[in-house]
């Protein structure tokens, strides 16, 4: 499966979170209850590509991607960033390494301080990775990378606290934290997700010009699969900890396979009320993770396809065309 | 004949800074068994007109113009007591997020049997008859009636305030932003209910939102919202179809989409505009590709052009 030119390798990911229980639980049963957030994921990311990493809330993609860049520790598995093990990394050297690794946040609001002025925030930055070695310097780069990121004129957001600014301004100096790292690959979490409509496409585009200009690549984490079709390359689609389909954007959009991204994209509004409303395909609940049984596949109590096979037996991500992976034994048989 | 008319409709925010106009001179009009969508960013306005059709606008906001006529009669010169007889009983309101607003320690047949005995004399036990019925119809199941709101996921709250909302068979529903915050197959299961409830309830229905495809899947006619203004009203197939404002046409621009070829996006420069001191003229000239002299000094009229009413000066 190893590429050339691929910037990210992740390999059976695993990130379990222990259920909280009670001392008397705790002591008379040995067993241990995990929520298993992201299970045994893996995929890779090319140079210059956007994946899109959709799914319901709790199917644990904003895990994954913190998962990746180590903000939590993974269970077990490998990450690799350009062939280095991420997983691994002492401290010292992982610092090093997110400066080319980055992360864009859902909430501007609260992901910018709002004591600082936009300029301080980026310099915070240019001193904690220690960017540049004068004052005229640091100034020439806050000034480039406030065009950058499209805050014109410069001067009039210079000194703005983020009080001052709207969503979409806010979602820009974010990203312009990160874009004046220079990083190679930048984990997007839901970045447009509280923006209004109207702004949502300049921040869309500033990340498509950051991958075309700079060659930066994303995951892009996100539950609107409207907006997934608009910036990524592939895009995978997870339930419950797994991912169930990945392949190229249009594909996963036109001809669906897997039952559960057939579900999903039928659920989708369309903006156009001459399309006729179907019916949802599935019916039941996102059920709790927690209370998963480890075997056979997690789609299966929702599944109109399900057999009894579907319970007894695990149902790996395969290949069944070029660059298109499905985990469905039904699909695998036909 | 229309159920509900909103004349001339005036609701300023009395801020330290001066009044923030959320809703500066609005017209519009409700025929029975129709739903109307409101469609627009966050703050032009829409939660605060949808609000003072129940009159729930609190100081510092405040009515100060217009007439609101529901049903013959003007909602803004009630008297308390006729305003409380008629929120849930013939208006009646799902708020946006609505689903944290259940109580938490009363079991949800509970509160809905308490919400039937406010408003009609009936018997406890008619009230949970109907309480029952109400949560079947709504696709929950008379069997949960006895758990607590905590024991219910997201959407089958909202399925809850839905439920409550109409079991007293209102005239008139309002429903706030009703899917956002769920998960995307929750709220395609909401939406098909709220059709399902408005062909079986005959329900006239006032839907908020600033997502275009909520609205293109369960309006008959659509109002665009900028900054306290309408600025053009249509059937929703028209407006999706032949948009006439530059909002609306830049709104649609932007919106992506499943369905069809995959589209360039357009995104609208700029920020909507504070309330407090909006531009003069048409409030959209500042974002607008096609604004000329006349936008920036004189405010456009809403005008019939076709079966749209759009007010814009260069559609004249």
């Amino acid at each position: 499966m190893k590429e050339e030119n691929e910037v990210l390798r992740v390999e059976n990911l695993k990130k379990y979170f222990p259920v909280g229980k009670s001392l008397f639980a705790s002591i008379f049963s040995g067993k241990e209850k995990y929520v298993r957030a992201v299970d045994d994921v893996s995929f890779s990311v090319k140079k210059g590509e956007i994946l899109g990493l959709v799914g319901e809330s709790g199917c644990g993609k904003t895990t994954m991607g913190r998962t990746i860049l180590r903000l939590v520790e993974p269970t077990s598995g490998k990450v690799y960033y350009k062939g280095t093990e991420v997983t691994s990394l002492c401290k010292k050297r992982l610092k090093s390494l997110r400066r080319r690794m980055q992360m864009i946040f859902q909430d501007p609001y609260g992901s910018l301080n709002p004591r600082r002025t936009v300029a301080e925030t980026l310099r915070q930055t240019i001193k904690i990775h220690k960017l540049v070695n004068s004052k005229a310097e640091e100034e020439t780069l806050i000034k480039k990378t406030l065009e950058e990121v499209e805050l014109k004129p410069v001067g009039e957001f210079w000194d703005k606290y983020p009080g001052f600014l709207s969503g979409g301004q806010l979602q820009r100096v974010s990203i312009g934290r990160v874009l004046i790292l220079q990083p190679e690959f930048v984990v997007a979490d839901e970045p447009v997700s509280m923006l209004d409509v109207s702004v949502r496409v300049g921040v869309l585009d500033l990340l498509l010009k950051m991958r075309n200009k700079f060659g930066i690549s994303f995951i892009y984490i996100t539950h609107d699969l409207a907006t997934a079709r608009y910036v990524c390359d592939r895009i995978a689609i997870m339930y419950l900890g797994k991912i169930v389909e990945i392949a190229q954007t249009e594909d996963i959009i036109n001809k669906p396979l897997h039952p559960y991204t057939q579900a999903l994209i039928s659920a989708v509004p369309v903006p156009d009320p001459t399309v006729k409303i179907h019916d949802l395909p599935i019916k039941g609940y996102l059920p709790l993770t927690s209370d998963l049984v480890s075997y056979g596949c997690r789609f299966y109590p929702r599944c109109p396809y399900a057999t009894k096979k579907c319970h007894e037996e695990e149902s790996p991500l395969v290949q069944v065309e070029r660059d298109r992976y499905v985990a469905c034994i039904n699909y695998r048989k036909k | 004949m229309a159920l509900l008319e909103v004349k001339n409709l005036k609701i300023y925010y009395f801020t330290r800074k001066g009044p923030a106009k959320a809703v500066d001179g609005i017209n519009f009009s409700i025929d029975k068994n129709k739903t109307l969508g409101l469609i627009g960013e966050s703050g032009c306005g829409k939660t605060t007109t949808a609000l003072s059709l129940m009159r729930f606008v609190k100081p510092p906001g405040r009515i100060v113009k217009g007439k609101i006529v529901f049903d013959g009669r003007n909602i803004i010169s009630m008297s308390n007591e006729e305003i409380r007889l008629l929120r849930g009983k013939e208006i009646s309101i799902v708020f946006q997020g609505a689903q944290n607003a259940l109580n938490p320690v009363m079991t949800i047949e509970k509160q809905i049997i308490e919400e039937i005995l406010e408003h009609e004399s009936v018997t406890e036990d008619e009230a949970r008859k109907r309480a029952r019925n109400q949560l079947n119809l709504v696709g929950i199941g008379d069997e949960r009636g006895k758990n607590y709101p905590h024991e219910f996921s997201g959407g089958m709250k909202q399925r809850v305030m839905i439920a409550m909302a109409t079991v007293c068979n209102p005239k008139l529903l309002i429903l706030d932003e009703p899917i956002t915050g769920l998960d995307v197959i929750v709220q395609r299961q909401i939406l098909n209910l709220i059709n399902d409830l408005k062909a079986k309830l005959q329900l006239t229905t006032v839907i908020i939102a600033h997502d275009l495809s909520v609205i293109a899947e369960t309006c008959d006619k659509v109002a665009v919202m900028y900054a306290g203004k309408i600025v053009e009203q249509a059937s929703a197939v028209s407006l999706y179809k032949n948009p006439m404002h530059p909002y609306s046409q830049a709104l649609i621009e932007a919106y992506p989409s499943i369905k069809g070829e995959k589209k360039k996006l357009k995104s609208i420069p700029g920020a909507p505009p504070r309330l407090v001191a909006p531009p003069p003229g048409c409030r959209f000239h500042p974002r607008c590709p096609y604004a000329a002299d006349i936008c920036r000094k004189e405010e456009p009229i809403m005008r019939e052009k076709g079966e749209h009413l759009v007010a814009c000066h260069l559609l004249d």
